[in-house]
C-alpha cells in the first residue's frame, strides 16, 4: 500500500448527473472510502446515465465491464423482485413509515442480493415520487393520457393496467426528447429529477400527495467485491452508515429546493380530493394484491404489512405527506 | 502490437472497407486493450436499438421517400414548380433547386436524388440553353440540398445521437435551409440572365393543371409541418401516416406502382437503411468505449489549451467538419463525430441545435467538394462526364455554399431565431 | 442500384461491376436463396412495424386504449429491419465505404485492394459474430421479456448474430470469387 494506484478500482454508474446534490454525496463517499481504506479501494464514476440506464449497466455488469452501480428501486428489481415490495404506490403516507419498515427488511434484502451474486455496499433513500402532468389528473380524464413508465417495469405496468391505462415504456434517457415530441405527457419523479432531468418545463401540475418513496442502493458484484480486504469492508461498513444518512437528507433537502423551482417555474400543484384518495388507495389495494407472485410472495407482503400496522399503531397521528 | 494494428485498420479503411467494420475494429481493440469483453460492443447496439424512440422514424421516413421516387412523383413537382417559377429568369434551376431540397428531405442525400431527378432536369436545362456546367454544377450540390428541412434523416440522426430535441432541430433548419435555396436561386437568376435562357410566361391555367396533379403529393410537407408542430402526433405517428399516405396516392389514385412491386422498394429502402443502421450500431459500440475511456474528457481537456476562443473553435470545426464531410458519407460523420464534439461545443456555450444545423450544413458542402464529396462520383456516372469537369462545375456552387455557411455559423440567430420565437420545445 | 466501389449506376441485377471489375452480388443458390427468404423477412417487419403504429392511433384516438409493449415491439422491429437490411447491403456490395482508393487505384490495383479488404471483413465480422454471441448468451441467462405475449427478449436479439453471421459469410464469398477472378485474369 501507499502507492498513487489503488488496489480495487470499482467502475460504477449512476444516472445522477454530475454537479447534482446527489452526485456530489457519492463523490464524498468515494473520497472518504478511498482515504479510509488507505487508498486500497476507489470507485470510479460514471455519472449521468453515460453508461446507459440501469437495465444497460446492469448487462455491463453482468458482462465484467462495470462492477456496480448506484441503482435505484428499478433497477435493483431486475436482481431482486422482492425488493419492490416496498414501492407499492400509495401504501406508505410519509418518510417515517418508509424508513421503519425498511429497517426492518434490510437484511432480509441483503440477504437476496447476495444469492443474487450482488453486495449492498450502502443503502439510500431518493425521496418521493409525485406524478407530473399537464393536467391535473383525475379518474376521469385517465384514459387521455400519455403515461410514461421505466422501462417495462413490472410494478408500474401494474399499477396502470389496474386502472385501464396503457402506458408508454421508455429508456429514464428518452424521457425529455419524448415530452418534446409528445410521445408522453405524464410521468413519476421525485421534483428533484423533475428539475435536475430538465423534465419540468414540459408540465404544468404536480399530484400534492406522493406515490412511492423508491429505495436505492450502492451495488457491487461479489466477484469484485471479494477482492477487498476484510478491514477494508468493515470501514466501508462505517461510512456506509454515514452515507445513509447524508443523502436521506441532502436529497430531501434537494427536494424541497426543487419544489420551489417548480413553484417559480409556474407548476401548480393538483390537489388530493377524498375522491382521489379513495381511488388511489383502491389502486394500491388493487396492485399489491396483483403483484403476489410476480415481484413478491404472499408471505413477504404480509410481513410488511404487518410493519406498517405495527408503525401505525405506535404513531397514529401518521398521516399523507402533502406539498405545501 | 497496438499500433500495427491501428495502422492496418487505418489502411483497410482507407483501401475501401466498410466504414461499419472499420470503426467496430476501432472500438473492438479498445475493449481488447482494456481488458472488457466484445460482447460489451453489442450492449448499447441493442439497448439503443430497442429504447430509442425516434430512431424507427428512419425506416418508415426512407420508405416513403423510395415510394415517391419510384412514382412519376418528379415528373408532377417539376412541372407545378415550373407553371409557378418558370416565368422567372433561371427559373428552371431554380425548379431545379426546390424539387431536389424537397427528395432530398425524404432520402437523405443518398444519391437517390440525383439519380431520381437528374435523369430529368440535366436535359430539361440544356435544352433550354443553360451552359453544360452549370447544369451539372447545380445538380451536383443539389443533390445534398434539403437536408435541412423536415423530416430529414441527418437531422433524425443528429437529434438521436446528441439527444437534441427533433422538434427544434427540425424548426432551426428552416430559415438555414430557405437561405441556401436563396442564394443559390440568385446566382441561378445572374446565370440565366446572362446566358440569355428562354423565359416562359405566366399562365394561372397551367399552374391550376399543374397543381391539380400534383395536390396529392404537395400535401405530403402539409401532413409532416403540421403533424410535427400541430402537437396532434408523434413523429413515429407521422411516419407511419406518411408511409400510408404516399401509398395509397401512388399506388390507388396515380396507379404509379403495382401493389407487387411493393415489397421490392421495401427491399431497396431497406437496403440504405441497414447500410446506415449498421454504421449507427458500430457508433454506439465505439461510443461505448470512448466514454468507459473517458476520452472525451481527455479531448476536451486538450482543446481548451489551445482554443481560447467561440470564434476560433467554430472556424477550426468549419474546416474539420468540411474535411470529414468530404471524406466520410454524412452518416458516418454525424455518428463518430457528435459524441465527441457535443462537449467541446457545450464547453464554448454554443447551443446544440445551432450546432447541429452547423455540422450539417458542412456536410452537406462535404458532398460536393473536391478531391472525394460523394456526389461528384454520383454525378459523374449518372451523366457520363469526368470527375475533373465536376471539380470545375461545383466550384461557384461551392464558393456560395461556404458564404452561407459562415452567415449560419456566425449567425446563430438564423437558426434559432424560429426555435425562440415560437417557443418551440 | 450504384457501384460502392466506384460509383457506376448499375441495373439491379448486375454481378460484377464492369468498370472496377468487382463482385457486387454473389452468385450460388443458397445465397440466393437466403436472399430471398431475407427479402421476405424485411418486407414483414417493416409492415408489422407500420401496421403497429397506426393500429395504435386507431386505438388511442377511438377507444382511448392501446397495445401494451407495442410501441417496444416496433423498436425490435427496427432492429431486425436494421440487420436484414445490413445483410442484404453487403450482398449488393452497397455498405458505406471511404471512396479514396477507388479514385486513386487502377481497377487491377482495385480488384486486389478489394481481396484485402474483403479478408479484413470476415475478420472483423467473425469477430462480431463472436462478440454478439456471447452478448445473446448472456441474455438467455438473464431472460427477460418482452411485454407483448411475454416473448423472451433474447430470440428478439438473436437477429444480431444471424444478421452478422450473414454478412461475414458473405464477405467471405466475395473474398473468395473476388480472389479466383484475380487468379484467372493474371
Ligand atoms: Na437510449
Ligand atoms: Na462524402
Amino acid at each position: 500500500k501507499g502507492s498513487d494506484r489503488p488496489t480495487v478500482t470499482i467502475k460504477i454508474a449512476t444516472l445522477a448527473p454530475k454537479g447534482s446534490a446527489m452526485m456530489n454525496v457519492l463523490e464524498e463517499l468515494r473520497d472518504r472510502i478511498r482515504k479510509e481504506t488507505d487508498n486500497e479501494v476507489y470507485f470510479k464514476i460514471y455519472p449521468g446515465a453515460i453508461q446507459g440506464d440501469e437495465k444497460d449497466v446492469l448487462t455491463k455488469i453482468r458482462l465484467g465491464q462495470l462492477h456496480g452501480g448506484a441503482f435505484t428501486s428499478n433497477g435493483m428489481g431486475r436482481i431482486v423482485p422482492e425488493v419492490r415490495v416496498t414501492d407499492i404506490p400509495f401504501l406508505f403516507k410519509n418518510y417515517e413509515e418508509v424508513a421503519y419498515v425498511r429497517s426492518k427488511l434490510k437484511d432480509k434484502m441483503e440477504k437476496l442480493f447476495d444469492e443474487k451474486g450482488f453486495a449492498v455496499v450502502a443503502w439510500a433513500d431518493i425521496g418521493f415520487v409525485h406524478v407530473f402532468s399537464k393536467e391535473p389528473v383525475t379518474a376521469d380524464n385517465l384514459g387521455n393520457l400519455k403515461v410514461w413508465v421505466w422501462g417495462d417495469d413490472v410494478l408500474s405496468m401494474t399499477i396502470w393496467k389496474t386502472v385501464g391505462v396503457t402506458p408508454i415504456s421508455l429508456s429514464i434517457t428518452d424521457v425529455l426528447t419524448s415530452l418534446s415530441t409528445k410521445l408522453i405527457d405524464t410521468a413519476p419523479s421525485t421534483p428533484f429529477g423533475a428539475v435536475a432531468f430538465r423534465w419540468y418545463t414540459k408540465f404544468n401540475y404536480i399530484s400534492e400527495i406522493p406515490s412511492t418513496d423508491p429505495s436505492s442502493a450502492l451495488l457491487v458484484s461479489k466477484e469484485t467485491w471479494e477482492k477487498i480486504s476484510p478491514e477494508s469492508k468493515e470501514k466501508i461498513a462505517g461510512i456506509a452508515e454515514w452515507y445513509h444518512k447524508t443523502i436521506t437528507t441532502t436529497n430531501r433537502k434537494a427536494n424541497a429546493d426543487s419544489l420551489k423551482i417548480l413553484r417559480e417555474a409556474g407548476i401548480k400543484v393538483a390537489p388530493a380530493t377524498e375522491e382521489n384518495i379513495q381511488f388511489v388507495t383502491d389502486m394500491q389495494l388493487k396492485t399489491r394484491e396483483a403483484l403476489v407472485g410476480k415481484l413478491y410472495s404472499r408471505e413477504l407482503l404480509e410481513e410488511v404489512l404487518g410493519y406498517l400496522d405495527e408503525y401505525r399503531k405506535m404513531h397514529p397521528e401518521s398521516d399523507y405527506i402533502r406539498i405545501q | 502490437m497496438t499500433t500495427l494494428i491501428v495502422f492496418v485498420i487505418i489502411l483497410m479503411a482507407l483501401m475501401g472497407a466498410p466504414v461499419f467494420i472499420v470503426i467496430s475494429a476501432f472500438a473492438m481493440l479498445g475493449f481488447y486493450e482494456t481488458g472488457i469483453p466484445l460482447a460489451a460492443i453489442i450492449v448499447d447496439i441493442y439497448s439503443n436499438f430497442s429504447s430509442q424512440p425516434l430512431l424507427y422514424t428512419i425506416p418508415l421516413f426512407t420508405f416513403a421517400g423510395y415510394i415517391l421516387a419510384e412514382s412519376k412523383t418528379s415528373i408532377r413537382l417539376v412541372n407545378f414548380s415550373m407553371a409557378i417559377l418558370g416565368w422567372l429568369p433561371g427559373g428552371l434551376s431554380i425548379v431545379a433547386l426546390v424539387t431536389c431540397a424537397f427528395f432530398t428531405a425524404f432520402t437523405g442525400a443518398s444519391g437517390v436524388t440525383i439519380i431520381a431527378l437528374g435523369g430529368l432536369l440535366y436535359p430539361a436545362l440544356i435544352k433550354e440553353k443553360y451552359p453544360d456546367n452549370f447544369s451539372l454544377g447545380l445538380l451536383t450540390s443539389s443533390g445534398s440540398l434539403g437536408l435541412l428541412f423536415p423530416p430529414s434523416l441527418p437531422i433524425i440522426l443528429f437529434g438521436v445521437v446528441s439527444e437534441t430535441s427533433i422538434n427544434q432541430l427540425f424548426a432551426a433548419g428552416l430559415i438555414p435551409g430557405v437561405f441556401l435555396i436563396l442564394l443559390l436561386s440568385l446566382y441561378s437568376i445572374f446565370i440565366g440572365k446572362r446566358s440569355e435562357v428562354s423565359q416562359k410566361r405566366f399562365h394561372l391555367s397551367e399552374v391550376v393543371k399543374a397543381a391539380n396533379q400534383a395536390k396529392w403529393e404537395l400535401f405530403i410537407p402539409v401532413i409532416v409541418v403540421v403533424g410535427i408542430y400541430g402537437g396532434f402526433f408523434t413523429l413515429g405517428e407521422i411516419a407511419s401516416i406518411t408511409v400510408a399516405y404516399s401509398l395509397i396516392i401512388e399506388v390507388f389514385i396515380h396507379k404509379d406502382i403495382r401493389i407487387v412491386q411493393i415489397p421490392s422498394i421495401m427491399k431497396r429502402s431497406m437496403i440504405l437503411v441497414g447500410g446506415i443502421l449498421v454504421i449507427l450500431g458500430a457508433a454506439y459500440g465505439l461510443t461505448n468505449y470512448m466514454i468507459d475511456a473517458e476520452i472525451p474528457m481527455v479531448i476536451l481537456d486538450f482543446m481548451q489549451q489551445y482554443i481560447t476562443s467561440k470564434v476560433v473553435f467554430l472556424l477550426t470545426l468549419n474546416i474539420f467538419l468540411l474535411i470529414v464531410g468530404c471524406v466520410l458519407d454524412i452518416f458516418s460523420a454525424i455518428l463518430v463525430t457528435v459524441p465527441l464534439i457535443l462537449p467541446i461545443a457545450a464547453s464554448y456555450d454554443i447551443n446544440p441545435v445551432h450546432l447541429g444545423i452547423i455540422f450539417l450544413t458542412n456536410l452537406e458542402i462535404g458532398y460536393s467538394t473536391p478531391p472525394v464529396g460523394m456526389n461528384l462520383f454520383i454525378s459523374s456516372f449518372r451523366f457520363s462526364k469526368s470527375v475533373l469537369s465536376l471539380y470545375k462545375a461545383t466550384i461557384p456552387f461551392l464558393i456560395i455554399l461556404v458564404i452561407a455557411l459562415m452567415c449560419i455559423t456566425y449567425m446563430p440567430q438564423l437558426s434559432l431565431w424560429l426555435v425562440e420565437h415560437f417557443h418551440i420545445k | 442500384m450504384i457501384c460502392h466501389e466506384c460509383g457506376k449506376v448499375l441495373n439491379d441485377n448486375t454481378r460484377i461491376c464492369p468498370v472496377c471489375n468487382v463482385v457486387l452480388l454473389e452468385t450460388g443458390g443458397f445465397f440466393d436463396k437466403l436472399a430471398k427468404i431475407e427479402g421476405y423477412l424485411l418486407s414483414t417487419c417493416l409492415a408489422i412495424m407500420v401496421i403497429m403504429v397506426l393500429f395504435q392511433i386507431f386505438l388511442r384516438n377511438f377507444f382511448s386504449s392501446g397495445i401494451a409493449g407495442g410501441d417496444a415491439i416496433v423498436r425490435h422491429m427496427l432492429l431486425w429491419v436494421g440487420f436484414l437490411g445490413a445483410g442484404l447491403a453487403t450482398r449488393g456490395g452497397m455498405h458505406i465505404r471511404i471512396d479514396i482508393a477507388s479514385k486513386i487505384l487502377s481497377p487491377k490495383g482495385m480488384q486486389v485492394a478489394r481481396v484485402f479488404t474483403d479478408i479484413f471483413s470476415v475478420i472483423v465480422g467473425s469477430l462480431l459474430v463472436y462478440a454478439s454471441f456471447n452478448f445473446v448468451k448472456l441474455e438467455y441467462k438473464a431472460a427477460d421479456e418482452l411485454l407483448f405475449m411475454h416473448f423472451p427478449i433474447w430470440m428478439m436479439e438473436s437477429i444480431i448474430p444471424i444478421g452478422f453471421s450473414i454478412i461475414t459469410l458473405r464477405f467471405a464469398s466475395k473474398g473468395i470469387q473476388n480472389f479466383l477472378r484475380l487468379v484467372k485474369e493474371t
